[in-house]
């Protein structure tokens, strides 16, 4: 779901590295998801920007033989009028008040965690993540 | 009609104490056109900075590997 949902965005815009680049969205969705708290076993959150104006929330279950629970996918659209979001590509609204104000502090602690977590790291240690 | 609209214009004659906001009203009531008080800010303009902030941590991380 993410390596197509990634390399779709990516294919899209930068002819080269593809792979650099979404190694890198892929190794910072994985800090982005730990911004919302500690998860259930099974479930597994992602957060992250895509290479132009988007954002996405990904979420999805399993249970314990493996099987698929739930899966969405919100993507939060960031537009001169404000901020569209569509849930699994519908139900597209411009969101206020306290969800634009999540919203808000989810990127800015995404901007701060992925800065010292990711790139603040020596070059070897990005690259690693960035292929884990 | 553009030569008729610096006629509207023309004549339009402001008051010998009008400021520079005065004159640009009365130009553009002449022109007929929306008024636009100041330049709009985007609601979102804090994000789009944090996204170009992301953009250009990948950018550099992208170089650096390359």
């Amino acid at each position: 779901m993410f390596r197509s949902l990634f390399s779709k965005a990516v294919r899209a815009v930068v002819p080269t590295p593809k792979t650099t680049l979404a190694s890198l969205i892929d190794a910072e969705s994985v800090i982005g998801g730990k911004l919302f708290g500690e998860t259930r076993r099974g479930v597994e959150r992602r957060f992250f920007k895509d290479e132009h104006h988007s954002w996405y929330y990904h979420e999805s279950a399993t249970d314990v033989s493996g099987q698929k629970l739930y899966t969405f996918t919100i993507r939060y659209e960031i537009l001169p009028e404000g901020v569209l979001k569509s849930v699994d590509g519908k139900h597209h609204v411009f969101i206020t008040g306290i969800e634009l104000d999540h919203l808000r502090q989810a990127i800015k602690l995404y901007t701060t965690h992925i800065q010292a977590e990711l790139y603040e790291q020596k070059p070897s240690t990005v690259s690693r993540a960035a292929h884990a | 009609m553009l030569g008729e609209m610096e006629q509207q214009s023309l004549s339009v004659s402001p008051e010998p104490q009008s400021t520079v906001d005065d004159l640009r009203v009365a130009t553009l009531e002449a022109y007929r056109l929306p008024r636009q008080e100041t330049a709009p800010e985007l609601p979102v303009a804090d994000l789009y900075a944090l996204g170009a902030k992301v953009d250009a941590l990948r950018a550099r991380a992208i170089d650096e590997a390359a």
